[in-house]
């Protein structure tokens, strides 16, 4: 998906369907050459709207208020195997325009309760197993580090992760390490 | 005499759930002090937060940490000169668990520390989409109560409240849900 034409395509191939395989989702201009086997959305050329918080989505069985490109992606993270977060990390959380685009993913879990570990979550409703890599850019510091580790663990708590990994790097290291990680959504 | 922010700085729509409690809040500090301030993500001005010398911060986590709304503010206060305001949070979750709460007070800490704020404590409400339906209301009061006395005494909190049982959560929880649904589909059919 090239940088130019986001909503064009985010669009055009919802109409194919395409069978979803691997999803990059990143609130950085990256280049696309480091992940040629997934579909690259960066959140600088997407429009999508802010969760309201209402949860009237849950009472819709999982139909969300906002038609926008939040649509398209939602059922993507449902449908695809290995999801990719490149996103700047801040006070142990993620960035203002990512953490947004996360809170609209609430359409994702069912509304009812199930007790996992001893703790009652909300069960997403994809059960396909994925795998989640988190690149976190920007300066952290251990504590950071460690909240932010926290909350991807329970963020995915009621989903099927096989495995979710975090890497930390500064902004400028970025690039490197994108290099590095280079061709992971082929494996 | 203190003067105290409290800002509702949840989703905009989340605000709703957490209505009850900020009323509360701010009936008992008003019977103890003069100037309670009450505002919410829309009628903040960052410009007069250093005019008070305590701020709470109330909001319903999303998607398991701090709402977006509460960063956004964060970020807004970032370029602002601040004195040593106490910084104190009233978190809800519709979980049962009140620990579902402690990611987002942990960053609340983080901001506060990176800002060179004092971070005072928190009320953390568990079950926050029944807990004011039922005698539970009374329970959740008190506990209010106790929250504003720390306030007012500017002493550290750590209060932690939900339903009465897990097994009565689950049970009470999901009947709500179905309701809810239920109720949505019936809108619709009209």
């Amino acid at each position: 998906m090239t940088k130019e034409n986001d909503k064009y395509t985010i669009k055009e191939e919802g109409k194919r369907g395409i069978e979803m395989k691997n999803l990059v989702i990143t609130d950085k201009d990256i280049s696309t050459k480091f992940f040629k086997n997934s579909v690259v959305v960066n959140l600088n050329n997407i429009h999508y709207s802010s969760c309201t918080g209402g949860l009237e989505c849950l009472r819709c069985e999982g139909a969300c208020y906002f038609q926008d490109d939040m649509s398209l992606i939602s059922q993507w993270m449902n449908d695809c195997q290995l999801i990719i977060y490149v996103t700047r990390v801040k006070y142990g959380c993620f960035d203002i325009p990512f953490k947004k685009m996360l809170e609209r993913l609430v359409v994702n879990r069912e509304p009812y309760y199930t007790m996992i570990e001893g703790e009652s979550c909300h069960l997403g409703i994809s059960q396909l197993q994925k795998k989640l890599l988190v690149i976190g850019y920007g300066e952290a510091t251990l504590e950071e580090k460690e909240i932010f580790k926290d909350l991807l663990d329970a963020s995915t708590l009621g989903f099927s992760y096989s495995s979710v990994d975090a890497y930390f790097c500064e902004e400028y290291e970025l690039e490197e390490v994108l290099h590095t990680f280079g061709g992971i959504d082929h494996v | 005499m203190s003067k105290i922010l409290l800002l509702s700085s949840g989703l905009k729509h989340a605000q709703e759930f957490t209505a009850p409690l900020l009323k509360r809040l701010e009936v008992y500090l008003s019977t103890q002090l003069d100037c309670v301030d009450v505002r919410n993500i829309s009628t903040f001005d960052e410009r007069t937060f250093f005019e008070y010398d305590q701020v709470v911060f109330i909001f319903m986590t999303a998607m398991d940490t701090i709402p977006s709304s509460t960063l956004e503010i964060f970020q807004k206060l970032e370029s602002q000169k601040k004195p040593q305001t106490q910084i104190y949070t009233l978190i809800a979750c519709d979980e049962y668990e009140t620990e579902k709460c402690d990611l987002s007070e942990r960053i609340v800490e983080s901001w506060c520390k990176n800002e060179h704020l004092q971070y005072m404590g928190s009320l953390k409400v568990g079950s926050i989409l029944l807990i004011m339906k039922g005698p539970s209301k009374f329970v959740i009061s008190s506990y209010i109560k106790k929250f504003v006395e720390l306030i007012v005494k500017k002493e550290k909190a750590s209060l932690k409240v939900s339903c009465l049982t897990e097994k009565g959560f689950l049970k009470k929880a999901n009947r709500y849900w179905d309701k809810q649904i239920k109720k949505t589909k019936k809108a619709k059919n009209k």
